[in-house]
């Protein structure tokens, strides 16, 4: 499977093809997102999904990250095994999260639901590496997050993790591209590069003319499509977002939602998403993980990938 | 992060509260103020006093002596030969001195009490040597009124200003002594006045005036001598308001003359004594030392040779003690204020943590370090001690230069010689900054460190 995408032909592999040919479909359809190496890697995609479909795969197409992100496709992105998180408030024992144990492999797009302190939120920002459990493990792309240090959590969530927020949390006295920046300064890329890369970033999600802009300026929508390029312009590996459309209209939330699932999509990124709005997750998540009380009460498998 | 990253932020950081951070930027330029203006006074004082000192000759001067002069006193303790078998302090002596190394010059100190007439009255008075080298290492001679003499023998004079009152005709005034001493000078200068002494000869002779042949006295080993009176017409070229000596001796001399000129004259009391040769020995020879940290190896070196010798070189041991605990207090009140800054920086740094908790919560959330979020909070607190410090030296150096401008007023109302009594050496500008760049860094350990154990979770939580 790493070395080559067509020399098995079995049933999961045509499987595969059929899933990249669709995705490529879509990426072809949608690339209003931006001319950048999105663009390249969609074509790539499409070259791969159409040789898949009979003639063979050329060596250009094995490149070393599509191989690695057709591989990531089967591997396990999250493992949580029997994870607790538990607070005390005075001589209460808030217990947030409860012994969940779920396993995302990589390319899932997942749904988090559940009723307010059902405990979405706090399994989030478990995998996020934001927070550490009472007990059990959180083992995302073979890391177990409880055994990283500080430091070394915070380079997981540096380059491992994009999150976006309901209430955006861009920093209101930076503009856009500050904001798309910033992580960039923390992962010391240099200045000359950071700012190429912060504006193809905001180019891909149409807002390009606004990269002078304050937060303050723009829509909700707006902020949230900059929140979303701030998120990937590490090129993480997972997308955490929580409550992507928890402050936004259903026009604008449809249009977040178009292009979180256009991410996992076509690059192939793993999506845990926290929300209450079950018709959202049905409609663009491959799976819903129903919480309540800290515990996971329902895994629904929408479709086999998606 | 990258520092030119950390210090980018925190100075967008500082500009994003710009009033709270400059009041804190204030408070700390306020401290180191107060520390420099207080330092710079304390510096300025210090040198006047030095150089004071030091051209007075009190720190570079070594008073040689023969012992043969103490030979009653027998509490005199000192190593070395007894007094009477101690060598005589003649020219050969003092030509053996001044090759030791470090000594600048010996000269003999020439003082007698003599007449002068001017105007037909005569002035019993102090005179006094004084080498030619005075002209450039003397104060005394720093704001005198005319000219220091034009030559090493020119048969010129200074007089000290109560000296040129006298022959004025003027009464001595009580208290401060007011008088404008060009006042003085300008009816005086260009003037002529007569010395009359008493001149010693080793065989007789005939004076040039009205001469009056002296009988031996006193003379030792068999040798024998004249006394013939003299008089010697001098023109006064100076007046000078201080005494050039009066840190030296109880006899304060008025009437100062080239030392050469005195020599040449040979005036009696010549000496006590006399060398086995017969010819003249001093009472006592000044020898200058390049250097006061000579003073005890040339002192050494003189009473090796079996004269006494002293110095006052201690004293500027104490005098410097003096003025190290004087800039010492100087210090602590200075940095009093400076103090209470610091805990203003801690004061808006804290703030700056409550108002900025949810960012610190987003940095978090975005892959920033603890090392970059304390190093964010350490550089807004450096970059405040940097502006702070740098603008704290500009105000304490207008501040210093103010009180100096001050004194010198009142100093000039006083009638005395205006003095710099403040001095900002660069070692103080870049120490004030340092210092204030190193408060501020301490006062950021403890926000610094709290920032960064922010909980992400909790910070973003924070509304």
């Amino acid at each position: 499977m790493k070395e080559s995408l067509c020399e098995n032909r079995n049933g999961a592999h045509d499987k595969l093809c059929a899933r990249l040919a669709f995705i490529s479909l879509m990426v072809e359809g949608n690339c209003s997102v931006g001319r950048s190496s999105w663009v390249a890697r969609c074509d790539r995609l499409s070259v791969a999904a159409h040789i898949c479909g009979g003639v063979g795969i050329p060596h250009f197409v094995r490149d070393h990250r599509f191989v690695m992100e057709t591989n990531q496709l089967n591997s396990l992105a999250i493992r949580t095994e029997n994870v607790r998180r538990h607070y005390t408030m005075g001589e209460t024992v808030v217990r947030a999260v409860d012994g969940i144990s779920i396993d995302v492999r990589a390319g899932e797009f997942v749904a988090l639901l559940g009723a307010s302190g059902s405990g979405k939120s706090s399994l989030l920002n478990l995998v996020a590496g934001l927070d550490r459990p009472t007990s059990g493990a959180v083992v995302v792309h073979g890391n177990n997050l409880a055994a990283l240090s500080r430091e070394s959590l915070a380079k997981y969530r540096l380059h491992t993790v994009g999150m976006v927020f309901q209430s955006f949390n861009l920093i209101a006295s930076m503009t856009l591209l500050e904001n798309v920046e910033l992580p960039l300064r923390f992962a010391e890329v240099d200045r000359g590069e950071r700012s190429g890369l912060a504006r193809q970033s905001l180019e891909r999600v149409g807002l390009g003319g606004r990269l002078s802009h304050r937060p303050m300026e723009l829509s909700g929508g707006e902020q949230q499509r900059a929140s979303l390029a701030r998120a990937l312009i590490n090129r993480p590996k997972l997308l955490l977002a929580d409550e992507p459309t928890g402050n936004l209209d259903s026009r604008t939330g449809t249009e977040i939602m178009e292009l979180i699932r256009n991410i996992n999509q076509t690059l192939g990124m793993t999506v845990l998403m926290v929300t209450h709005e079950q018709a959202l997750a049905e409609k663009y998540a491959g799976r819903m993980l129903h919480l309540a009380d800290g515990k996971l009460v329902e895994d629904v498998q929408l479709g086999a990938i998606r | 992060m990258k520092l030119y990253d950390v210090t980018d932020l925190a100075f967008r950081n500082l500009r994003e509260s710009i009033f709270r951070n400059s009041l804190t930027t204030i408070g700390i330029s306020v401290g180191v103020a107060s520390l420099v203006a207080m330092l710079s006074l304390g510096i300025g004082l210090q040198q006047l006093a030095s150089q004071r000192l030091e051209k007075s000759g009190l720190f570079d001067t070594v008073v040689a002596s023969s012992k043969r002069d103490m030979r009653n006193f027998r509490e005199a303790r000192e190593e070395g030969p007894t007094p009477a078998d101690s060598p005589s302090m003649d020219e050969a002596a003092r030509r053996k001195i001044e090759q030791i190394n470090g000594v600048v010059e010996a000269y003999p100190d020439i003082r007698f009490v003599t007449e002068l007439r001017f105007d037909q009255k005569p002035h019993l008075t102090m005179v006094a040597g004084v080498p030619f080298s005075a002209k450039n290492n003397n104060d005394a001679f720093d704001g005198m009124q005319g000219r220091f003499f034009s030559s090493e023998s020119s048969p010129e004079v200074i007089l000290q200003k109560s000296f040129a009152e006298e022959l004025l005709g003027m009464a001595p005034k009580q208290g401060i002594d007011d008088r404008n001493i060009a006042d003085l000078a300008k009816p005086l200068v260009g003037k002529e006045l007569t010395m009359r002494y008493a001149e010693r000869t080793t065989s007789p002779s005939s004076g040039s005036s009205s001469s009056e042949t002296g009988a031996p006295q006193g003379a030792a080993e068999g040798s024998a001598y004249s006394v013939v009176s003299r008089e010697q017409s001098l023109k006064i070229v100076g007046v000078t308001d201080l005494d050039p000596d009066s840190m030296r001796g109880a006899a304060r001399a008025r009437v100062f003359l080239p030392l050469k000129l005195l020599q040449a004259l040979h005036v009696m009391p010549e000496s006590r004594d006399a060398s086995a040769n017969g010819t003249p020995t001093y009472g006592s020879l000044s020898v200058r030392v390049a250097n006061p940290n000579q003073v005890p190896a040339v002192e050494d070196a003189i009473k090796k040779m079996g004269f006494s010798a002293f110095s006052l070189v201690d004293a500027t041991k104490s005098v410097r003690q003096f003025f190290a605990v004087l800039d010492g207090f100087l210090a602590i009140f200075g940095s009093l204020a400076l103090a209470v800054a610091s805990i203003g920086i801690v004061n808006t740094l804290v703030m700056a943590i409550l108002e900025r908790r949810r960012e610190i919560g987003i940095m978090k959330a975005l892959g920033a370090s603890d090392a970059d979020v304390r190093g964010l909070f350490f550089a807004e607190a450096g970059a405040m001690g940097l502006v702070g410090g740098a603008l704290g030296v500009t105000m304490g150096w207008v501040i210093g230069r103010l009180i100096n401008f001050g004194t010198n007023i009142y100093l000039a109302r006083q009638h005395f010689p205006p003095a710099q009594i403040w001095s900002v050496p660069l070692w103080l500008v870049l120490g004030a900054v340092g210092f204030s760049l190193l408060v501020s860094l301490v006062s950021g350990l403890y926000p610094a460190a709290r920032a960064a154990r922010l909980d992400p979770v909790q910070a973003l939580r924070y509304e």
